[in-house]
């Protein structure tokens, strides 16, 4: 391939994506609340496995305490144990409401 | 805070190292992404997924090297898995039509006379579009090479994939453009 078609295509490509990409994208922002509104997937878990890890106590508060809040996760982590061992103890009832 | 610095933020857990690495590299790398997927939603979807997986796996990052080909190797990876999983890789879906013809005049150079200008206009459009017709793997190579500006050896660094078949895939794409643009002597 010629240089001068080398550098057609460079910008060709240079020029599109400064079109329809914008200099101020605020990719912080965007990203954090990414991170606030779900948890970040790890893309080798399986789906059933990633519920699984989401449902428990102690994926949720190993969840939390990657981004933020140590204490929320701990408190968040007991809880769910707890609500989950009640839940699956042979003979308990939860009555809600 | 510099690159270094931030890295070594975040291998120490602290998510806030990310916000520099996002500061310079988010726009080049949403553009890149675009270039291979065409739909600049799902680039932005792409790039942020990329930067909350840099963030998970930063240990398997050696810090002697520069994050910049690292993290964009990995956006371009990403969105060819991305287009090929969901196969929404229809060319130009992200322009409407009717947009198309006037985005490319937008960006044809405003100096040339006349016939030139429209000259270039079609020839652009051209390259475009036959862009859009290669496979998404062709297509990330020539954006890698042409945009990034990432040599052969950068291309296969990293990827468990050998120089050669880097090579390969440059060759055919190269090849494909060729056939679909016939230059014509430019």
């Amino acid at each position: 391939m010629k240089k001068a078609q080398e550098q057609l295509i460079t910008r060709v490509l240079t020029d599109y994506a400064t079109q329809v990409v914008p200099d101020d994208l605020d990719g912080w922002a965007a990203i954090q609340r990414r991170l606030q509104s779900r948890a970040p997937l790890a893309p080798a878990r399986s789906r059933r496995l990633e519920v699984g890890y989401r449902l428990s106590g102690a994926g949720a508060a190993l969840q939390m305490g990657r981004t933020w809040d140590w204490q929320r996760a701990y408190q968040l982590g007991l809880g769910l144990t707890a609500l989950l061992g009640l839940l699956f103890t042979p003979g308990s009832q939860v009555v809600l409401g | 805070m510099n690159e270094a610095q931030a890295i070594e933020r975040l291998k120490q857990g602290d998510i806030g190292g990310l916000e520099p690495l996002v500061n310079q590299y988010y726009v080049r790398a949403v553009r890149a992404a675009f270039l291979v997927t065409r739909d600049k939603s799902l680039a932005e979807d792409v790039v942020q997924n990329a930067f909350i997986r840099a963030y998970e796996r930063i240990d398997q990052f050696d810090p002697e090297r520069s994050f910049g080909p690292w993290f964009l190797r990995s956006v371009v990876n990403e969105a060819i898995n991305t287009i090929s999983r969901d196969r929404r890789n229809i060319s130009l879906e992200y322009i409407a039509p009717g947009q198309e013809e006037k985005l490319v005049e937008l960006i044809a150079d405003p100096h040339p006379g006349p016939d030139q200008f429209w000259d270039e206009v079609e020839l652009r459009q051209k390259v475009w579009e036959a862009l859009g017709q290669l496979s998404p793997p062709q297509r990330a190579a020539i954006v890698q090479r042409y945009y990034l500006g990432l040599s052969e050896t950068e291309m296969a660094d990293r990827e468990q994939c050998a120089p050669g078949t880097v090579k390969w895939r440059l060759h055919s794409a190269r090849q494909r453009l060729r056939t679909l643009i016939s230059f014509g002597g430019k």
